[in-house]
């Protein structure tokens, strides 16, 4: 949404539990890895603003649970996203999967309009290593995404992967004015059906639930 | 009918004092829309009379009013045709001592655009709780027909507001806020009664496993251990105010004053616990933040969490979905829907095999370890392959054997312990126990 001459832009971070999702957010956002903290942090939603090209943008950056049994959770998150951060660990495989899964998902539920990001995390156990360069590139490239190696630990690529998605959302979202001559009119959700809730089965063929306090 | 009282005296009326030149009308200081008049709304409350007809100041001169005993009435030329009452009357003279009068009216000719915009709310709005009947299950059609009357409203603002106003997205949001707020302030009562009835089963549905959740330890409701002793008193007693609120805004605030209230009583818990060396990076993510939320509802019990969400989800129609309150409200949805979800059955069961167990590493189910375990680490996922590939050789070492000893059964061999057939290294394996499955250790 844009705002005063600046956007607005939801990013969801999804991946397996433990592939350092938030320690991405906390360096991005705070140049935080394994701090002492003050006070508890709220981990889980932060803003970031930055000035890309002479335009504001505000990243609303929600972090999702990664715990398995929080998966059906993720279409509640991840609604009405501009862009995705897909996190893996470079020395597991099954979370290089689960990106795959999420991936699958993101496309048949929001499109092509989704800018995606493959992040391949933790490359300070290079020597690790369980996901090949090539494999995790040429998938990215085959699904329209971009992927980047990242460290949370040694603050490497982060910066440089939260700037490219946020370039990319801005050229979507001006591909998207244009094609819908101008922007809907601030303040105004243009319906109250897109907030109703859709979760995602595990199984493909299943059919998709209405959430559950839709009445139909 | 209204009528003249002191306060109305020109003395304290600010419309009389900003003019002090020749007046004719002047609407009562307590009138809406006193405040904020633009020049025009002034030119509006002048009159002369020409070929019998009073017509306004204003540069056009085009509008045109009838005067019918205490009353006044604007004709062509005005938005709106309004009646106004004329309370008091006073004469006037100007510099050239020419008479003039001045009427003391209930409610100004013209007012400041927002508030013919309100009035015009305020009217369908009028019409809606006279006119229309919300039924059990059709409650989304009142949603849109209330959405209707938002978006109009909106619309008719917008079309006045100044660039910069327009441009400003933090003043848009904040009319968009007050008018959805405004609009449902005035058909809560309308609305709620409907919307509990027809979320009665869900509600009912979600008090009852809410009730059951609370037998279970917060551990195995996937609470971190370092948690469990948490009191979480504050944020409960915020959430026995969500069904307080009478706008969407005001319940996102209050969930959004939940999480809070949790961040701050972990907070508090853990220095109060300072010197343990895990507390000392500890951040709250979703993680986190869905087990704790159940165990605040848990505690607090909210009679009417669906009908909640259902309203907020169907009559929230101004702010963006970005948001930190935005972020509280599908926290709570995604806390509901695991709760409806949840499997207590084999919570249970994992509560017994845990009492059962407290001295055997446990090898919990799939299922089980599902829905308790913590995320695993690196470590924990090399050990399961290891423990995958230790049951798959052992699983081929039984059917080695099961294949010898029919072999030899077949030969009229009996097995014997250190059989040579099978060599030093099987015979070894056939004497260890090698447990059948090795669990998920953590």
């Amino acid at each position: 949404m844009a705002s005063s001459g600046g956007h607005t832009f939801k990013v969801v971070l999804l991946g397996e539990g433990a592939v350092g999702k938030t320690s991405l957010l906390l360096r991005f956002v705070e140049n935080k890895f394994n701090d002492k903290h003050l006070t508890t942090l709220q981990a889980s939603f932060l803003n970031k603003k930055m000035n890309i090209g002479g335009k504001r943008v505000n990243l609303a950056i929600w972090d999702t649970a990664g715990q398995e049994r929080f998966h059906a959770l993720g279409p509640i998150y991840y609604r009405d996203s501009n862009g995705a951060v897909l996190v893996y660990d470079i020395t597991d495989e099954d979370s290089f999967l689960k990106v795959k899964n999420w991936v699958k998902e993101l496309r048949k539920m929001l499109g092509n309009e989704i800018s995606l990001c493959i992040v391949g995390n933790k490359v300070d156990l290079e020597n690790d290593r369980h996901i090949s360069v090539q494999d995790a590139e040429s998938y990215a490239a085959s699904v329209g995404a971009r992927h980047y190696h990242t460290s949370a630990k040694l603050n490497k690529g982060i910066e440089e992967m939260f700037l490219d998605l946020s370039k990319s959302m801005l050229e979507q979202s001006n591909t998207h004015s244009a094609a819908s001559g101008g922007s809907s009119a601030p303040g105004s959700r243009g319906g109250s059906t897109r907030r109703q809730v859709v979760t995602i089965v595990d199984d493909d063929d299943r059919p998709e639930r209405r959430g559950c306090c839709s009445s139909s | 009918m209204a009528s003249y009282s002191a306060e109305d005296d020109f003395d304290f009326n600010p419309f009389y004092h900003s003019l002090q030149s020749t007046i004719f009308f002047v609407p009562r200081h307590s009138s809406k829309g006193m405040c904020a008049f633009k020049r025009e709304h002034i030119c509006n409350n002048f009159l002369r009379l020409i070929n019998s007809e009073y017509l306004t100041t204003d540069k056009q001169g085009s509008g045109k009013v009838s005067f019918g005993g205490r009353n006044l009435e604007t004709k062509e030329g005005f938005p709106e045709t309004r009646n106004a009452e004329i309370l008091a009357e006073e004469t006037g003279y100007n510099e050239n001592s020419r008479q003039f009068r001045i009427l003391l009216l209930d409610k100004p000719l013209l007012g400041p655009v927002s508030y013919l915009v309100m009035q015009e709310a305020e009217r369908k709005i009028c019409i809606f709780l006279k006119n229309y009947m919300i039924l059990k299950g059709f409650i989304e059609d009142a949603a849109q027909k209330l959405n209707h009357i938002y978006s109009e409203t909106y619309q008719a603002f917008q079309s006045h507001l100044r660039l910069s106003i327009l441009q400003d997205h933090r003043a848009l949001s904040n009319i968009a806020l007050s008018l959805e707020s405004f609009i449902l302030h005035c058909v809560h009562d309308k609305v709620s009664p409907v919307l509990h009835n027809q979320c009665d089963t869900k509600n009912s549905e979600i008090v009852a496993k809410l009730d059951e959740i609370r037998e279970i330890p917060r551990d195995i409701l996937g609470l971190r251990s370092v948690l469990t002793e948490c009191s979480l008193k504050s944020a409960v007693s915020e959430a026995m105010k969500l069904s307080d609120g009478v706008t969407p805004v005001q319940k996102m605030l209050c969930i959004k004053s939940i999480m809070d209230k949790i961040t701050e009583s972990v907070d508090a818990f853990l220095l109060s616990r300072q010197g343990n060396t895990q507390m000392d990076d500890f951040c709250l993510t979703s993680d986190d933040y869905i087990p704790l939320l159940i165990v605040v509802l848990a505690e607090a019990r909210p009679n009417h969490l669906a009908s909640e969400i259902f309203f907020i989800e169907h009559f929230h129609w101004s702010e963006n979905t970005k948001d930190n309150l935005e972020f509280s409200f599908v926290s709570l949805q995604a806390s509901v829907h695991y709760i409806l979800d949840l499997d207590l059955q084999k919570l249970r069961s994992q509560m017994k095999s845990n009492s059962e167990d407290v001295h055997l590493p446990a090898t919990p189910s799939v299922a089980m370890a599902t829905a308790a375990s913590p995320p695993k680490s690196r470590r924990d996922k090399r050990l399961d392959r290891i423990n995958r590939m230790l049951d798959k050789t052992n699983r081929e070492l039984s059917l080695m054997k099961m294949e010898i000893g029919s072999t030899q059964a077949s030969n009229g061999q009996t097995s014997v312990r250190g059989d040579p057939i099978l060599g030093d290294f099987f015979s070894s394996l056939q004497g260890d126990n090698l447990p059948s499955c090795f669990g998920k250790q953590s």
